[in-house]
Protein backbone atom coordinates (compact mmCIF):
# COMPACT_ATOMS: atom_id res chain seq x y z
CA UNK A 1 0.00 0.00 0.00
CA UNK A 2 1.45 3.38 -0.96
CA UNK A 3 2.19 5.96 1.71
CA UNK A 4 -0.46 8.39 0.46
CA UNK A 5 -3.12 5.64 0.51
CA UNK A 6 -2.05 4.75 4.04
CA UNK A 7 -2.30 8.37 5.04
CA UNK A 8 -5.78 8.69 3.50
CA UNK A 9 -6.90 5.56 5.33
CA UNK A 10 -5.58 6.97 8.58
CA UNK A 11 -7.40 10.24 8.02
CA UNK A 12 -10.60 8.35 7.21
CA UNK A 13 -10.40 6.29 10.39
CA UNK A 14 -9.45 9.23 12.56
CA UNK A 15 -11.87 11.85 11.30
CA UNK A 16 -14.87 9.90 10.01
CA UNK A 17 -15.00 6.32 11.30
CA UNK A 18 -13.96 7.05 14.90
CA UNK A 19 -16.48 9.85 15.53
CA UNK A 20 -19.22 7.84 13.77
CA UNK A 21 -18.58 4.85 16.05
CA UNK A 22 -18.56 6.94 19.23
CA UNK A 23 -21.64 8.90 18.13
CA UNK A 24 -23.57 5.65 17.63
CA UNK A 25 -22.47 4.63 21.15
CA UNK A 26 -23.69 8.05 22.38
CA UNK A 27 -27.07 7.49 20.76
CA UNK A 28 -27.57 3.93 21.98
CA UNK A 29 -26.00 4.25 25.45
CA UNK A 30 -29.04 5.84 27.06
CA UNK A 31 -31.59 3.89 25.05
CA UNK A 32 -33.88 1.44 26.83
CA UNK A 33 -36.98 -0.37 25.63
CA UNK A 34 -40.12 -0.36 27.74
CA UNK A 35 -41.12 -3.78 29.03
CA UNK A 36 -44.84 -3.20 28.37
CA UNK A 37 -44.93 -1.71 24.90
CA UNK A 38 -41.35 -1.91 23.67
CA UNK A 39 -41.38 1.89 23.27
CA UNK A 40 -38.05 3.72 23.16
CA UNK A 41 -36.89 5.44 26.34
CA UNK A 42 -33.89 7.74 26.15
CA UNK A 43 -32.30 8.24 29.57
CA UNK A 44 -30.00 11.26 29.69
CA UNK A 45 -26.73 10.80 31.59
CA UNK A 46 -26.55 11.77 35.25
CA UNK A 47 -23.87 13.95 36.81
CA UNK A 48 -22.21 10.84 38.24
CA UNK A 49 -21.98 9.36 34.71
CA UNK A 50 -20.04 12.46 33.69
CA UNK A 51 -17.66 12.10 36.64
CA UNK A 52 -16.98 8.44 35.84
CA UNK A 53 -16.56 9.27 32.15
CA UNK A 54 -13.94 11.89 33.00
CA UNK A 55 -12.04 9.21 34.93
CA UNK A 56 -12.47 6.73 32.06
CA UNK A 57 -11.12 9.23 29.52
CA UNK A 58 -8.27 10.08 31.92
CA UNK A 59 -7.39 6.36 32.06
CA UNK A 60 -7.48 6.24 28.25
CA UNK A 61 -5.11 9.22 28.11
CA UNK A 62 -2.84 7.66 30.77
CA UNK A 63 -2.81 4.45 28.71
CA UNK A 64 -1.44 6.52 25.80
CA UNK A 65 -4.35 5.75 23.51
CA UNK A 66 -4.72 9.49 23.25
CA UNK A 67 -1.62 11.65 23.04
CA UNK A 68 -2.97 15.11 23.61
CA UNK A 69 0.04 16.69 21.92
CA UNK A 70 -0.89 14.94 18.69
CA UNK A 71 -4.44 16.25 18.83
CA UNK A 72 -3.94 19.88 19.78
CA UNK A 73 -1.14 22.24 18.90
CA UNK A 74 -0.69 25.92 18.20
CA UNK A 75 1.07 24.84 14.97
CA UNK A 76 -2.08 23.19 13.62
CA UNK A 77 -4.68 25.09 11.63
CA UNK A 78 -7.88 26.19 13.36
CA UNK A 79 -9.84 23.69 11.28
CA UNK A 80 -7.61 20.82 12.35
CA UNK A 81 -7.79 21.79 16.02
CA UNK A 82 -11.59 22.08 15.76
CA UNK A 83 -11.95 18.74 13.96
CA UNK A 84 -9.67 17.05 16.53
CA UNK A 85 -11.56 18.68 19.38
CA UNK A 86 -14.87 17.40 18.05
CA UNK A 87 -13.47 13.87 17.62
CA UNK A 88 -12.29 13.99 21.26
CA UNK A 89 -15.73 15.26 22.27
CA UNK A 90 -17.34 12.22 20.63
CA UNK A 91 -14.93 9.95 22.55
CA UNK A 92 -15.98 11.66 25.78
CA UNK A 93 -19.70 11.51 24.95
CA UNK A 94 -19.35 7.84 24.00
CA UNK A 95 -17.64 7.19 27.36
CA UNK A 96 -20.41 9.03 29.21
CA UNK A 97 -23.07 6.97 27.48
CA UNK A 98 -21.34 3.62 27.87
CA UNK A 99 -21.24 4.34 31.62
CA UNK A 100 -24.91 5.38 31.44
CA UNK A 101 -25.62 2.05 29.71
CA UNK A 102 -23.76 -0.07 32.27
CA UNK A 103 -24.76 1.58 35.56
CA UNK A 104 -28.03 0.33 37.05
CA UNK A 105 -30.55 3.17 37.20
CA UNK A 106 -31.03 3.32 40.99
CA UNK A 107 -30.96 1.44 44.28
CA UNK A 108 -28.28 -0.65 45.92
CA UNK A 109 -27.24 -2.12 42.56
CA UNK A 110 -26.42 1.39 41.34
CA UNK A 111 -24.42 2.11 44.51
CA UNK A 112 -22.43 -1.12 44.25
CA UNK A 113 -21.62 -0.82 40.56
CA UNK A 114 -20.84 2.88 40.83
CA UNK A 115 -18.51 2.28 43.77
CA UNK A 116 -16.58 -0.52 42.08
CA UNK A 117 -16.30 1.35 38.78
CA UNK A 118 -15.10 4.46 40.61
CA UNK A 119 -12.64 2.42 42.65
CA UNK A 120 -11.21 0.57 39.64
CA UNK A 121 -10.90 3.65 37.44
CA UNK A 122 -9.40 5.70 40.27
CA UNK A 123 -6.74 3.08 41.05
CA UNK A 124 -6.01 2.59 37.33
CA UNK A 125 -5.39 6.30 37.08
CA UNK A 126 -2.26 5.99 39.22
CA UNK A 127 -0.94 2.75 37.71
CA UNK A 128 1.75 2.55 35.04
CA UNK A 129 -0.41 1.69 32.06
CA UNK A 130 0.47 0.30 28.68
CA UNK A 131 -2.09 0.68 25.87
CA UNK A 132 -2.72 -3.03 25.22
CA UNK A 133 -2.94 -3.94 28.90
CA UNK A 134 -5.18 -0.99 29.55
CA UNK A 135 -7.51 -2.11 26.73
CA UNK A 136 -7.70 -5.61 28.23
CA UNK A 137 -8.34 -4.17 31.67
CA UNK A 138 -11.15 -1.94 30.33
CA UNK A 139 -12.66 -4.87 28.39
CA UNK A 140 -12.75 -6.91 31.59
CA UNK A 141 -14.23 -4.01 33.58
CA UNK A 142 -16.95 -3.14 31.06
CA UNK A 143 -17.68 -6.81 30.36
CA UNK A 144 -18.14 -7.54 34.05
CA UNK A 145 -20.38 -4.51 34.53
CA UNK A 146 -22.46 -5.63 31.54
CA UNK A 147 -22.87 -9.18 32.84
CA UNK A 148 -23.74 -7.89 36.31
CA UNK A 149 -26.48 -5.56 35.08
CA UNK A 150 -27.92 -7.24 32.02
CA UNK A 151 -27.49 -10.91 32.89
CA UNK A 152 -27.41 -11.27 36.68
CA UNK A 153 -29.56 -8.33 37.84
CA UNK A 154 -31.97 -8.53 34.89
CA UNK A 155 -32.62 -12.21 35.67
CA UNK A 156 -33.17 -11.44 39.35
CA UNK A 157 -35.53 -8.56 38.62
CA UNK A 158 -37.42 -10.63 36.07
CA UNK A 159 -37.67 -13.51 38.55
CA UNK A 160 -38.74 -11.22 41.38
CA UNK A 161 -41.45 -9.76 39.14
CA UNK A 162 -42.73 -13.23 38.27
CA UNK A 163 -41.25 -13.43 34.79
CA UNK A 164 -38.95 -16.36 35.48
CA UNK A 165 -41.49 -19.16 35.31
CA UNK A 166 -42.09 -21.94 37.79
CA UNK A 167 -38.97 -23.90 36.92
CA UNK A 168 -36.52 -20.99 37.01
CA UNK A 169 -33.66 -21.62 39.43
CA UNK A 170 -33.03 -17.88 39.48
CA UNK A 171 -36.56 -17.37 40.71
CA UNK A 172 -36.09 -19.82 43.55
CA UNK A 173 -32.77 -18.20 44.42
CA UNK A 174 -34.34 -14.74 44.30
CA UNK A 175 -37.24 -15.80 46.44
CA UNK A 176 -35.07 -17.43 49.06
CA UNK A 177 -32.29 -14.85 49.17
CA UNK A 178 -33.85 -11.57 48.27
CA UNK A 179 -37.46 -11.73 49.33
CA UNK A 180 -36.99 -9.69 52.47
CA UNK A 181 -33.34 -8.81 52.58
CA UNK A 182 -32.64 -7.42 49.12
CA UNK A 183 -31.83 -4.00 50.67
CA UNK A 184 -33.03 -2.34 47.50
CA UNK A 185 -30.80 -4.39 45.19
CA UNK A 186 -33.73 -5.25 42.97
CA UNK A 187 -35.25 -1.80 43.03
CA UNK A 188 -34.25 -1.11 39.46
CA UNK A 189 -36.70 -0.57 36.62
CA UNK A 190 -37.39 -3.58 34.43
CA UNK A 191 -36.84 -3.08 30.72
CA UNK A 192 -37.62 -5.21 27.70
CA UNK A 193 -35.22 -8.07 26.95
CA UNK A 194 -34.15 -6.28 23.78
CA UNK A 195 -32.51 -3.60 25.94
CA UNK A 196 -29.80 -6.12 26.83
CA UNK A 197 -29.06 -6.73 23.15
CA UNK A 198 -28.86 -2.99 22.47
CA UNK A 199 -26.51 -2.61 25.45
CA UNK A 200 -24.38 -5.54 24.26
CA UNK A 201 -24.02 -3.93 20.83
CA UNK A 202 -23.25 -0.56 22.45
CA UNK A 203 -20.50 -1.93 24.70
CA UNK A 204 -19.05 -3.95 21.81
CA UNK A 205 -19.03 -0.87 19.60
CA UNK A 206 -17.35 1.20 22.31
CA UNK A 207 -14.67 -1.48 22.63
CA UNK A 208 -14.26 -1.49 18.85
CA UNK A 209 -13.93 2.31 18.96
CA UNK A 210 -11.12 2.05 21.51
CA UNK A 211 -9.35 -0.57 19.37
CA UNK A 212 -9.66 1.75 16.34
CA UNK A 213 -8.25 4.53 18.48
CA UNK A 214 -5.32 2.30 19.43
CA UNK A 215 -4.72 1.34 15.79
CA UNK A 216 -4.87 4.97 14.67
CA UNK A 217 -2.50 6.04 17.45
CA UNK A 218 -0.04 3.22 16.60
CA UNK A 219 -0.17 3.88 12.85
CA UNK A 220 0.27 7.61 13.36
CA UNK A 221 3.31 7.12 15.59
CA UNK A 222 4.85 4.62 13.11
CA UNK A 223 4.44 7.04 10.21
CA UNK A 224 5.88 9.80 12.39
CA UNK A 225 8.93 7.70 13.22
CA UNK A 226 9.62 6.93 9.54
CA UNK A 227 9.77 10.24 7.73
CA UNK A 228 12.16 8.70 5.14
CA UNK A 229 9.16 6.73 3.75
CA UNK A 230 7.88 10.02 2.45
CA UNK A 231 4.60 9.43 4.27
CA UNK A 232 3.05 12.42 5.88
CA UNK A 233 2.21 12.04 9.52
CA UNK A 234 -1.46 12.40 10.42
CA UNK A 235 -0.52 15.01 12.93
CA UNK A 236 1.52 17.02 10.46
CA UNK A 237 0.19 19.78 8.31
CA UNK A 238 1.83 18.61 5.07
CA UNK A 239 -1.28 17.44 3.31
CA UNK A 240 -3.56 20.24 4.32
CA UNK B 1 -9.82 13.84 -0.87
CA UNK B 2 -7.21 15.87 0.97
CA UNK B 3 -6.85 16.28 4.72
CA UNK B 4 -8.74 19.58 4.81
CA UNK B 5 -11.79 18.13 3.05
CA UNK B 6 -11.89 15.15 5.40
CA UNK B 7 -11.64 17.46 8.41
CA UNK B 8 -14.51 19.60 7.13
CA UNK B 9 -16.57 16.45 6.58
CA UNK B 10 -15.69 15.30 10.09
CA UNK B 11 -16.84 18.60 11.64
CA UNK B 12 -20.10 18.44 9.67
CA UNK B 13 -20.67 14.79 10.60
CA UNK B 14 -20.14 15.43 14.31
CA UNK B 15 -22.28 18.56 14.38
CA UNK B 16 -25.15 16.99 12.40
CA UNK B 17 -25.16 13.60 14.11
CA UNK B 18 -24.50 15.14 17.55
CA UNK B 19 -27.34 17.63 17.02
CA UNK B 20 -29.66 14.79 16.03
CA UNK B 21 -28.74 12.86 19.20
CA UNK B 22 -29.39 15.88 21.43
CA UNK B 23 -32.71 16.40 19.63
CA UNK B 24 -33.72 12.74 20.14
CA UNK B 25 -32.91 12.88 23.87
CA UNK B 26 -34.84 16.15 24.21
CA UNK B 27 -37.94 15.02 22.26
CA UNK B 28 -38.01 11.41 23.53
CA UNK B 29 -39.71 9.76 20.54
CA UNK B 30 -41.18 6.38 21.45
CA UNK B 31 -40.81 4.67 18.08
CA UNK B 32 -39.40 5.22 14.62
CA UNK B 33 -42.67 6.68 13.34
CA UNK B 34 -42.52 9.33 16.06
CA UNK B 35 -38.92 10.08 15.13
CA UNK B 36 -40.10 10.86 11.59
CA UNK B 37 -43.17 12.89 12.64
CA UNK B 38 -41.29 14.89 15.31
CA UNK B 39 -38.53 15.59 12.82
CA UNK B 40 -41.15 16.81 10.35
CA UNK B 41 -42.58 19.15 13.02
CA UNK B 42 -39.09 20.48 13.84
CA UNK B 43 -38.27 21.13 10.19
CA UNK B 44 -41.67 22.68 9.44
CA UNK B 45 -42.64 19.99 6.92
CA UNK B 46 -45.28 18.31 9.05
CA UNK B 47 -48.63 17.58 7.45
CA UNK B 48 -51.52 15.30 8.29
CA UNK B 49 -52.13 12.04 6.45
CA UNK B 50 -55.27 12.92 4.46
CA UNK B 51 -56.06 9.31 3.56
CA UNK B 52 -56.08 8.25 7.23
CA UNK B 53 -58.16 11.31 8.13
CA UNK B 54 -60.76 10.42 5.47
CA UNK B 55 -60.95 6.85 6.77
CA UNK B 56 -61.41 8.25 10.26
CA UNK B 57 -64.24 10.47 9.04
CA UNK B 58 -65.97 7.47 7.47
CA UNK B 59 -65.91 5.64 10.82
CA UNK B 60 -67.00 8.85 12.58
CA UNK B 61 -70.10 9.08 10.35
CA UNK B 62 -70.87 5.42 11.02
CA UNK B 63 -70.80 6.18 14.79
CA UNK B 64 -67.76 3.92 15.24
CA UNK B 65 -65.94 6.49 17.34
CA UNK B 66 -63.12 4.35 18.77
CA UNK B 67 -62.04 3.27 15.29
CA UNK B 68 -62.41 6.85 14.04
CA UNK B 69 -60.08 8.11 16.77
CA UNK B 70 -57.47 5.48 15.88
CA UNK B 71 -57.37 6.85 12.35
CA UNK B 72 -57.32 10.45 13.62
CA UNK B 73 -54.27 9.58 15.73
CA UNK B 74 -52.58 8.03 12.70
CA UNK B 75 -53.49 11.06 10.59
CA UNK B 76 -52.13 13.55 13.12
CA UNK B 77 -49.73 11.75 15.50
CA UNK B 78 -48.22 15.01 16.75
CA UNK B 79 -51.60 16.66 17.42
CA UNK B 80 -50.73 19.69 15.32
CA UNK B 81 -53.86 19.98 13.19
CA UNK B 82 -56.84 21.86 14.62
CA UNK B 83 -59.40 20.18 12.35
CA UNK B 84 -58.32 16.62 13.20
CA UNK B 85 -58.28 17.49 16.90
CA UNK B 86 -61.76 19.02 16.56
CA UNK B 87 -63.10 15.78 15.07
CA UNK B 88 -61.31 13.74 17.75
CA UNK B 89 -62.99 15.88 20.43
CA UNK B 90 -66.32 15.55 18.64
CA UNK B 91 -65.96 11.76 18.62
CA UNK B 92 -65.42 11.81 22.41
CA UNK B 93 -68.53 13.98 22.77
CA UNK B 94 -70.74 11.77 20.63
CA UNK B 95 -69.50 8.56 22.23
CA UNK B 96 -69.86 9.95 25.74
CA UNK B 97 -73.27 11.54 25.20
CA UNK B 98 -76.13 9.97 27.11
CA UNK B 99 -79.72 11.05 27.66
CA UNK B 100 -79.58 10.12 31.34
CA UNK B 101 -75.97 10.96 32.03
CA UNK B 102 -72.79 11.70 30.07
CA UNK B 103 -69.57 9.70 30.34
CA UNK B 104 -67.24 12.00 32.29
CA UNK B 105 -64.06 10.13 31.34
CA UNK B 106 -64.76 10.51 27.61
CA UNK B 107 -65.88 14.12 28.03
CA UNK B 108 -62.63 14.95 29.84
CA UNK B 109 -60.60 13.49 26.98
CA UNK B 110 -62.80 15.44 24.59
CA UNK B 111 -62.10 18.62 26.51
CA UNK B 112 -58.34 17.99 26.23
CA UNK B 113 -58.62 17.48 22.49
CA UNK B 114 -60.79 20.56 21.95
CA UNK B 115 -58.38 22.67 24.02
CA UNK B 116 -55.58 21.50 21.72
CA UNK B 117 -57.69 22.42 18.71
CA UNK B 118 -58.48 25.85 20.15
CA UNK B 119 -54.82 26.50 20.92
CA UNK B 120 -53.87 25.61 17.34
CA UNK B 121 -56.61 27.58 15.55
CA UNK B 122 -59.11 29.54 17.68
CA UNK B 123 -61.11 30.74 14.63
CA UNK B 124 -61.67 27.26 13.18
CA UNK B 125 -65.10 26.73 11.61
CA UNK B 126 -66.21 23.54 9.89
CA UNK B 127 -68.57 24.54 7.08
CA UNK B 128 -68.24 21.55 4.81
CA UNK B 129 -69.81 18.91 7.08
CA UNK B 130 -73.60 18.87 7.36
CA UNK B 131 -73.37 15.98 9.80
CA UNK B 132 -72.09 18.29 12.55
CA UNK B 133 -74.46 20.47 14.53
CA UNK B 134 -71.66 22.30 16.30
CA UNK B 135 -69.37 23.99 13.82
CA UNK B 136 -66.80 25.70 16.04
CA UNK B 137 -64.49 24.50 18.82
CA UNK B 138 -66.03 27.05 21.20
CA UNK B 139 -69.51 25.49 20.87
CA UNK B 140 -68.13 22.00 21.36
CA UNK B 141 -66.09 23.10 24.38
CA UNK B 142 -69.15 24.65 26.02
CA UNK B 143 -71.12 21.46 25.41
CA UNK B 144 -68.36 19.31 26.91
CA UNK B 145 -67.98 21.60 29.92
CA UNK B 146 -71.74 21.57 30.53
CA UNK B 147 -71.68 17.78 30.38
CA UNK B 148 -69.00 17.62 33.05
CA UNK B 149 -70.76 19.97 35.47
CA UNK B 150 -73.41 18.73 37.88
CA UNK B 151 -76.24 21.26 38.05
CA UNK B 152 -79.91 21.30 39.06
CA UNK B 153 -80.69 21.10 35.36
CA UNK B 154 -79.30 17.55 35.31
CA UNK B 155 -82.31 16.40 37.34
CA UNK B 156 -84.80 17.89 34.92
CA UNK B 157 -86.83 14.97 33.40
CA UNK B 158 -87.09 16.93 30.16
CA UNK B 159 -83.38 16.24 29.75
CA UNK B 160 -84.31 12.78 28.50
CA UNK B 161 -85.69 14.33 25.34
CA UNK B 162 -82.56 16.23 24.37
CA UNK B 163 -80.84 15.31 21.14
CA UNK B 164 -77.20 14.57 20.49
CA UNK B 165 -75.61 17.34 18.47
Amino acid sequence: MSSSTKNKNLLFWRYLALPAVFLIVTLLGGMRLSVESGAFLFLPPTLFNLVLAVLLVAVIVRGKLLLIGEWFSAEFSVLKNCANGLVLLTIFSGSVQVINCLLPEKGLAFGLTAFFLLWTLWTNLFAELEAKKMLRSLAALLGFAFVFKYVFLASLVSAANGGGGEESWMRKLAESLFEKVSLGLLEIPEFSGATGYVAFFTVLLYGAGLIFLYSVASAASVSKERPEDGSASVSSETTS
Amino acid sequence: MNEKTIQILSVLLVLAFGGAIVWIYAKQPQNLQEVVSKAAVSTGTYGIDEAEFKRGLEFFRQDNFSAAREYFVRADPEKRDAKVQFYAAYSFYRQGFGRVYDDDALFKQGLEAINTSLALKPDLKINDDENLKMKTPQELKTELQNGLEVTVEDFNPMKLTRERK
